[in-house]
Formats: structure tokens, C-alpha cells, sequence
């Protein structure tokens, strides 16, 4: 599988030396260009964007209003309570997907018959379309037909069928399994991809020093994942604190304002046009992002960059 | 005794995943081959009011329906190619970048990436305005080239970190080896180490090909006609329509998810990787 | 004849063509070489079977000339119409027509991304046939030129159980007070004696005839006076939200139920009363068949109102081929286009010669709001603040319907939306 061409060594050397300053940006250009242009630019321009008063009907019209939207956000209660849906949307979805990942990333890595069929099933909840899994779930605990109130009756768990996405508590768990459950198959390959990549003979070299599954795990396993799993947790994060399809879907941030995390809110602000201030709770949402996490991430780009 | 333990706890382990993972999915599958309520104005009321596990006349009507009113196959169509080509072009991409990261020390290395990470950080949902300006600007609104341009914003970020992180895992004793014997950068990515890298390349191409073949808002907003769009667009035209048909959008459901799921199958060899023991000690 | 030809070339520079330009003025068409023109068309469409009517209208236009070919693209909802419409204007790559509700009309026109259609709707044939109440809609405010064109009208109307309610020996209500009564006598354990709806704006959509109908003005375009937190109003929401909280003769799912939920409820005999647009009509006849009525909305006060809302579509200011869109717009208002996308889908039509026809005049549900023609009204759509009520109000709405606010409180904060604070 290694496949090694004798014939350069003459050549290698000194072509390295030619273009060994220029040759990383060579690598990074591609990706830098593009983004450059789709990424860079557009968040500029948000961020431009969260300091008027812009309407998407008038975009031409907007006047700029510095802080303004920051004093109305001082203000807004819809907002300061957002913050606290927000973490608590992040820490539900994130952790438990994990918890579940986990566990079946371990099994998929054992060999065993019917293996590769068990790990297509495993990614059915992702590919899913969301708007399909949101109306499911809507459909699976529906107040009157839902399958999920059905078998609670039949089992005596519940007297009476239950309206789950009336209730604020209920609605919040009712999205946050959905979530989890379309959700776990992503952190499941990663991390069983990384696994597959711990070299056997450690393993081995364990079993022959008389350490148990426990042991193994603990001490081999988990070190090699650990850098997976929280650049994983970070990536959730941040994914599900913009994250806005299923939630509105199923809930239209209802009942009430209970599930109106920050994304869903800027969502809705920009269904009413105002897309001066949904730019303005983006980036100051993407703001306390990246402060909760910058020292994550100067420890993530040290290390994978060592 | 010790085997048939084991056979006993992989099998109750398979099963439970099995059946987590598959019993929504099953409902679906059920509702796509219930035939849509057929109203009886005789009956005190027209359809079941209880809850029904199985239908009880089973049908596939629902699958033809789909594609009576809709070209669904076109769509199709159009999914494969933007899915497909989003995903090559991220891996081509980041790959190349992810590599260049890892093992170069470079003026600027640190920065770059943490600016990379930041840019990631701000909801798609107040990007779509520029995104359009920058699609009309480069005359790209309503093509292939122009949708996957801006499903790349959301998945080349993405891969770029997964093979980052992947990356950063490998030993260098290979890459060295053949840096020793004379091959260049390019050549040792090409040869050594994406070969080692297969399981990280097909998880991350499978998740940016299934993030783009499930994305709905660029693909209604930068598109404008049937020649273009994809098949989150039309799906949700039947999920949310009024009246909802909820047996053909479970049918179109499945007729999305089932290839996807297909080609996983296929690729799923892949994700299996690991240093054969010789290679590393030479 | 050709210095004619060429002055009106000039004057209508960029636009159809000659003869289009004759057909305009009255038929003073030289036989001049018409250009060909390609136009963007972008609606709603509210579920694949509608889609295919858009789209089939789209093509009969298409095929029944060969100079202008549209290019429609009708695969989302009404909201996100608006915001695509709206984005792509500010990128500078809208469509040349647009579909709209009444609702927004105004908006559109305030922003300058409308067109009127002014000058070429008075010099057509077809002007006087349309509804007085409509033309009144076309202009949006007394005063403005006509801005858009309709090609169809939803009135709202009360469904109900006629079986269930002969068996109790109840008529049908006209009044408000008469229709709480008969939600009440319609509940037993087993059914709700009124399907009440939740979740969105829509849900208080229904009940804006019983305010009308109760003197309420909501906001008055010219005095700009908001009298939404009257007594009259709040004592229609008590009563309205009363029905759930209090004489629980609404089902208890209320809150989140949208129509997907009440239809099946409707469907499986679990309510006796719904109020809702008259496209529900083609299903409910289905499911229920001769056991489904309709009357119009109760009145709370001495006037009869009956909601109805035109749609249509607009002609966008920056299209470059107006003359074409134009003569599109005349098209989608006539004939069979106008008949596929109005009786089909349970809509009426806006030209008082269609609704004249018999597909309209037998089928009871039509027949209901025709009648009521003089009475068909809707809310101060044009009102600058009413976008501010209608997007915001749904989150208060729910939260009253849950008890959590009282009735008088979400009147308070209804008014303030109209008063534009936030």
C-alpha cells in the first residue's frame, strides 16, 4: 500500500528547498479562497448589517444606528431570557448525544456479523430530512392520535393522552429527543472513524500486561478520542446554538416563548423583516460563542497544529 | 462459554441500537404505504380515530402519487449532482488545506484557523442576503455551480476541521519515511497518507454529502426554477402543504433517505482503518 | 404609419413591442415584428396539487402565444415568498411578477418594490366586472392608483355539524352570543363543540369578522388612532378565549393545533364548529359529505362582515418587461386560468361574470359567500403597523390561550403591536 519512488532522491531535496517557504500556502490557498469570498464577506456584511436599522424590504433605506440594537437588547426580554434557552437547548442536545454516541461507536468498533448492516442503520436518523423527522415527532405525540400517548394509555404509564408540545417543559423535551435522536449518528461515525484508527498492537500489548476492558479503555481508548470528542462538543455547540429547522418546525419557538433560543429568535425577526436587529442578537450570539470557547479554542489549534 | 456470552451481549446490543435508530423510521415506512385517508360520508367518521400499527389495506399509491403532480425524479436529479459535487469539492479542498495546516509551520498558521473557527460561528440565517448578492454578482443564482458554491459555505468549514483533527492523529513515521526517500508534499499527501486517512475522508465526504442533500434554505433561495432544485424544496411542499398529504410525503421521505442510506452501506467498508503493525516499524 | 410605429418605439423604449403597445391604446396595432420576452413569475404554492395549477396555468399561457414565455417557480410558502421576493430585490435579481396576499400589497408598494398596474387596468374591458369590495382592495387606500392585480378571493365561513345540530334541534348561529351558546350544547365528552386553533397568527385571523362585526376598526388608516383595546374587542377575545379556558367547548390541544390537527378533528367527528377559509371545503365535503354545513360568521354586533382576502400578483419595479407582465397578469385574471385557480382550490373568483358561473353559483359553500358579497371586508391591512401585529402576535397568543396571560392583557399588547412599539 506504501508506495515510495526511489528515482527522486536527487531531485526531492533540492526542489524542497526551492519551494519549501511558499509551498504551505499553496495548500491552504484552495480553501482559503473560497472561504474568502462565501464566508468572509457575508459576515462582514452582517455584522455591518447589525449596526442599522435595515428592513429586507428596504435594505437601501437602512440608517445606521451604532449601539442602538445592543440598548434595545438590554432591554428585550425575549432575548436576555434567549440566552438561558440557548444554553440550555446546547447542554441537553450536546450532552446527550454524546452519551449516546459513544456506547454505539464502541460496539460498531468490535467485530462482529452483520456489522456493516448495523452501521447503516445507525446513520438513518441523520440522513432523514429534518422537516420529515420534525413533523414525525408532531405527529408521534400528537394530543388526539399520537402513537407515543396511544402505547403510554395502553401501558398505564398515562391516564389521559397528554398534549406534550403544549406544555413549555414538554415541548422542550419532545424537541430535544428528535434532536438527539437525528443527531447522534454525526458524532457516532466521527468517533468511530478515530477509532478505528488506534493501532491494535497497543490494545494487544495491554491485553499482555494483564489489563482488563476497563483498563484498556481508560487508559488507551479515551486519551486517543479525547481531542475527537471535544473538538466534537465544540462543533455541536456551535452548530446547535445557530440551530433553527427542527425547533421551528415543530414548535415555532411555542408555546409561548419557550423554546425561543437565540437562533429561532433571530429567525423570527427576520420573518418580520427586521433584519437590522436579527443580525444584531447573531453576532452578539456568535460573540459570547466564541468568548465561552476561546480558550477551547487556542487549546484545539495548539494541539492539532503540534 | 466466554464466546457465547459475547455472541449474547453483541446481539442484544445490535438489537437495541437497531431498534432505536429504526423505529421512527419504521413509522415512516408505515405511513408511506398506508393509503391516505379515503373519506367515507356514510361512516359516523371517515377514518380511524384510533391509532393504527398496521394498515390494514397496505398500498403503494403513495409512491406513484408522488411523482404524478411533481417531477421528482428531476429533482433527484439535481440532488445527486449538487450533493455529489459539493462533497468532492469539499474534500478536494480541505484536504489539501487540512494537510497544509498540519504539517507546515507557517507565518500566520494559528491565526488563520482560529479566524477559520470564528467565521463558522455565526448563524447561516443572517448570511443569506450577502450570499445572494455574491451569487448574482458572479451571474451563479439558478445554477450547479453556484448552489454548491454555497453549500460549501457550510460544509468545507466543516471538513476542513474534521481532517484537521483527523490529520493531526496519524503518526508521522510514514510520512517521514517517504519524505526521506524523496517524495514531495504533494505526493506524500496523495500516496501516504489519504490512504491512511480513508476512514476520516469517507465520514467527513458521507456527512458533507448528506448536509447538502438535506439542506433546505439555500437551495429554495438560491434557485429558481425545476432545472436547479433539490429535493429538500419539494419535500417540504408536501410535509407542510395545506392539506397535508402525510402518506406520499412519507413515501417521498423514504425515496430521499433510502439511496443515501444505500451508498453509506457501500462506502461503510472504508471507515475501517489501522496501521498494519510492519508498516510503522519499517 | 412608420413615423407612428417608430415614436411610440421610442417612447415605450425597452417594453413589448408595437403591436403590444397598439393593443394598449385600443387597437391601433400596425403589423410590426413583436418582440420575444422572457419573465419570472414567482407565487406560493400551498401543496403540490395547487402547484400543479400554478404551473399549468403558466404553460396554457405560454402555448396560447408564442412571444412571451414565463418562467414560474411556485415551490414554497407565502411567507417565504415574501422574504425571497424581498431578498432578491435588495440583491437585484427579483422576479418581473410576484404573487401576494392582501396583507403585504401595501408594504410592497411602500418600499417602491411594486409597480402599479394603474395605467393599463383603466384601459381594459374587464374593469368593471370585478367586485366593488375588490377594486377597493386593488387600491389598497382611497386615493392610491390601483396597485395590483387579483385573481382570487377567500372568504371565511362557519363550518358546522348540520346532523349533529338537527338532533339537538338547534339552528345554526348568527350571533356571537348565539354561536358560544351552540359551541357549549355541542360538547359532550366525546367531541368539542368548536375546533379552536392556536399556534399562528391565523388562529386570531378567524375571529377579526367578530371584532368587525362588533364596530372595531382596529387602526384607522387616516387618523392613525388604534382602537384595538376597546371594551367592544376585549369582550369578544374573553368570550373567544373563554371557550377553551373556561367552558372548555374547544378541544384541549388548542394551543398547538394547526390545521393538519383540526382538520383531522373536523375528519374524525371529534368537533361540531370550525371557521375557516372556504378552500377546506373540497376536503371537508369529502370526509363528511351532506353532515357539513355553512352559514356566515356570527355577528357581535348589528352588522354583518364576512371576512374575504384577495391574492393576485404584483408587478415588480425593477422588471424590465412590464408590457409582457402586464398582458401575463390580464391572462392569470381570466378564463380558464382564473377558474383552475379559484374553484378547484376553494377559492372565489374576483370577476363578478366568473362567480356568475354555475360551478360557483351550486355549490352551497360559494353560494354562502356570494350572497354575502356586500358584507365581505377585511382588516386595515394597509394600516403601517399591521406587519408589526401580525408577526409578532403569535407568541401572546398562545401564551392567552394557555391561561398564562388573561384576555385583557393580550388585548393590551395586540394594541401596542398596532400602535408600532414593539
Amino acid at each position: 500500500m506504501i508506495a515510495v519512488s526511489v528515482t527522486r532522491i536527487t531531485n526531492g531535496a533540492a526542489r524542497r528547498r526551492i519551494c519549501g517557504r511558499s509551498l504551505p500556502y499553496a495548500f491552504i490557498a484552495p480553501i482559503g479562497v473560497l472561504l474568502l469570498t462565501v464566508s468572509i464577506y457575508p459576515v462582514m456584511y452582517a455584522i455591518w448589517i447589525s449596526m442599522t436599522d435595515a428592513s429586507l424590504l428596504q435594505l437601501a433605506r437602512a440608517r445606521f444606528v451604532g449601539l442602538g440594537n445592543l440598548l434595545r437588547m438590554i432591554d428585550d426580554d425575549v432575548f436576555l431570557q434567549g440566552l438561558w434557552r440557548t444554553a440550555r437547548w446546547d447542554a441537553a442536545v450536546v450532552l446527550s448525544e454524546l452519551a449516546i454516541a459513544l456506547p454505539i461507536a464502541l460496539f460498531l468498533n468490535l467485530s462482529f456479523r452483520g456489522r456493516g448492516f448495523v452501521r447503516a442503520v445507525v446513520l438513518l436518523p441523520y440522513v432523514i430530512p429534518p422537516a420529515v423527522t420534525a413533523l414525525l415527532w408532531v405527529y408521534m405525540v400528537d394530543g388526539h392520535f399520537g402513537v407515543i400517548n396511544d402505547l403510554l394509555v395502553r401501558l398505564h404509564i398515562l391516564r389521559h393522552p397528554v398534549s406534550w408540545l403544549g406544555e413549555s417543559g414538554g415541548s422542550f423535551a419532545v424537541v430535544t429527543v428528535a434532536m438527539v435522536w437525528a443527531g447522534q449518528p454525526l458524532m457516532a461515525i466521527i468517533l468511530l472513524a478515530v477509532l478505528q484508527s488506534i493501532p491494535r498492537e497497543l490494545y494487544e500489548a495491554a491485553r499482555v500486561d494483564g489489563a482488563g476492558a476497563w483498563h484498556s479503555f481508560r487508559l488507551i481508548t479515551l486519551p486517543h478520542l479525547m481531542p475527537t470528542i471535544l473538538f466534537l462538543l465544540l462543533l455541536r455547540t456551535i452548530w446547535m446554538s445557530n440551530y433553527v429547522d427542527m425547533i421551528y418546525i415543530m414548535t415555532q419557538g411555542g408555546p409561548g416563548f419557550s423554546n425561543y433560543t437565540e437562533a429561532v429568535y433571530s429567525f423570527m425577526l427576520i420573518q418580520q423583516f427586521d433584519i437590522g436587529y436579527a443580525s444584531a442578537v447573531a453576532v452578539v450570539l456568535a460573540v459570547i460563542l466564541t468568548v465561552a470557547s476561546i480558550f477551547y479554542i487556542r487549546h484545539l489549534v495548539r494541539t492539532v497544529l503540534t | 462459554m466466554a464466546r457465547v456470552v459475547r455472541r449474547v451481549w453483541i446481539a442484544a446490543g445490535a438489537t437495541a441500537i437497531v431498534a432505536f435508530c429504526l423505529a421512527p423510521f419504521l413509522w415512516i415506512f408505515i405511513a408511506s404505504i398506508t393509503p391516505e385517508a379515503v373519506p367515507d360520508a356514510s361512516k359516523p367518521w371517515s377514518s380511524e380515530r384510533a391509532v393504527q400499527y398496521f394498515p390494514a389495506e397496505p398500498t403503494l399509491r403513495n409512491y406513484v402519487d408522488l411523482f404524478k403532480d411533481v417531477p421528482f425524479a428531476l429533482y433527484f436529479r439535481n440532488s445527486t449532482i449538487v450533493a455529489t459535487g459539493t462533497m468532492l469539492l469539499g474534500l478536494v479542498l480541505a484536504s489539501l488545506g487540512a494537510y497544509g495546516f498540519v504539517r507546515f509551520r507557517f507565518v500566520g498558521r494559528g491565526p488563520l484557523l482560529t479566524a477559520m473557527l470564528l467565521t463558522y460561528m455565526i448563524p447561516s440565517v443572517v448570511l443569506l442576503v450577502p450570499l445572494l448578492v455574491i451569487l448574482r454578482r458572479i451571474g451563479l443564482i439558478d445554477t450547479f455551480p453556484g448552489l454548491i458554491l454555497a453549500e460549501s459555505t457550510n460544509t468545507a468549514p466543516f471538513v476542513l476541521l474534521l481532517m484537521i483533527n483527523y490529520f493531526s492523529t496519524l503518526p508521522r513515521e510514514l510520512e517521514e519515511a517517504a519524505q526521506v526517500d524523496g517524495c514531495s508534499p504533494l505526493g506524500t499527501l496523495v500516496r501516504i497518507v489519504i490512504p491512511l486517512a480513508l476512514p476520516g475522508l469517507v465520514a467527513g465526504g458521507l456527512l458533507a454529502f448528506i448536509m447538502t442533500w438535506n439542506n433546505f434554505v439555500f437551495a429554495y433561495l438560491f434557485t429558481n426554477t425545476d432545472n436547479v432544485k433539490t429535493l429538500p424544496v419539494i419535500l417540504r411542499l408536501f410535509v407542510l402543504g395545506e392539506p397535508a398529504v402525510w402518506g406520499v410525503s412519507a413515501a417521498g421521505a423514504i425515496l430521499t433517505t433510502v439511496p443515501v442510506a444505500l451508498l453509506f452501506l457501500l462506502f461503510q467498508r472504508m471507515l475501517i482503518g489501522g496501521l498494519s503493525a510492519g508498516a510503522v516499524k519499517g | 404609419m412608420k413615423a407612428v410605429k417608430l415614436s411610440r418605439r421610442s417612447t415605450l423604449a425597452g417594453l413589448g413591442g408595437a403591436v403590444l403597445a397598439g393593443h394598449v391604446r385600443g387597437g391601433l396595432a400596425a403589423p410590426a415584428v413583436r418582440q420575444k420576452a422572457t419573465i419570472s413569475y414567482w407565487t406560493w404554492a400551498d401543496n403540490p396539487a395547487h402547484q400543479k395549477m400554478v404551473l399549468d396555468a403558466v404553460e396554457a399561457f405560454n402555448k396560447s402565444q408564442g412571444f412571451i414565455t414565463v418562467q414560474v417557480d411556485a415551490t414554497m410558502a407565502v411567507m417565504d415568498v415574501v422574504r425571497k421576493v424581498a431578498a432578491a430585490f435588495a440583491a437585484g435579481s427579483a422576479p418581473d411578477v410576484a404573487g401576494t396576499v392582501q396583507t403585504n400589497v401595501q408594504n410592497w408598494y411602500d418600499t417602491g418594490i411594486l409597480s402599479p398596474v394603474d395605467s393599463y387596468f383603466n384601459q381594459w374591458e374587464a374593469k368593471d366586472d370585478y367586485f366593488p369590495s375588490v377594486v377597493d382592495a386593488m387600491h389598497s387606500v382611497p386615493g392610491q392608483p390601483v396597485l395590483y392585480m387579483p385573481n382570487a378571493i377567500l372568504p371565511y365561513v362557519l363550518y358546522y355539524r348540520a346532523d349533529w345540530f338537527s338532533a339537538a334541534g338547534l339552528k345554526p348561529p348568527t350571533t356571537y352570543g348565539e354561536f358560544i351558546a351552540a359551541a357549549k350544547a355541542m360538547t359532550t365528552t366525546d367531541r368539542a363543540g368548536y375546533a379552536m386553533r392556536g399556534q399562528t397568527y391565523y388562529a386570531t385571523q378567524v375571529i377579526e369578522p367578530i371584532w368587525g362585526s362588533a364596530g372595531v376598526k382596529f387602526a384607522d388608516v387616516t387618523s392613525g388612532k388604534v382602537d384595538f383595546d376597546s371594551p367592544a374587542a376585549t369582550s369578544v377575545t374573553e368570550k373567544w378565549v373563554g371557550m377553551l379556558t373556561k367552558d372548555h367547548s374547544a378541544q384541549s390541544t388548542a394551543v398547538t393545533d394547526n390545521y393538519p390537527q383540526i382538520f383531522a378533528l373536523m375528519e374524525k367527528g371529534l368537533a361540531a364548529m370550525w371557521i375557516y377559509g372556504t378552500h377546506a371545503h373540497p376536503q371537508l365535503l369529502a370526509a363528511l359529505g351532506d353532515r357539513i354545513q355553512v352559514v356566515p360568521t356570527p355577528r357581535a354586533g348589528d352588522e354583518d362582515v364576512m371576512l374575504a382576502n384577495p391574492e393576485g400578483a404584483f408587478i415588480v419595479s425593477s422588471s424590465k418587461e412590464k408590457d409582457a407582465a402586464w398582458e401575463f397578469l390580464q391572462f392569470m385574471g381570466s378564463g380558464d386560468a382564473d377558474r383552475v385557480l379559484t374553484a378547484k382550490r376553494g377559492l372565489l373568483p374576483v370577476r363578478k361574470s366568473i362567480a356568475a358561473e354555475p360551478a360557483y353559483q351550486t355549490n352551497r359553500f360559494f353560494k354562502v359567500a356570494i350572497d354575502a358579497q356586500a358584507s365581505w371586508w377585511h382588516p386595515p391591512f394597509a394600516w403601517k403597523n399591521w406587519t408589526n401585529y401580525q408577526n409578532k402576535i403569535a407568541p401572546f397568543w398562545q401564551e392567552a390561550l394557555r391561561g398564562d396571560m388573561t384576555p385583557q392583557a393580550w388585548q393590551a399588547q395586540a394594541a401596542k403591536f398596532l400602535r408600532g412599539q414593539t
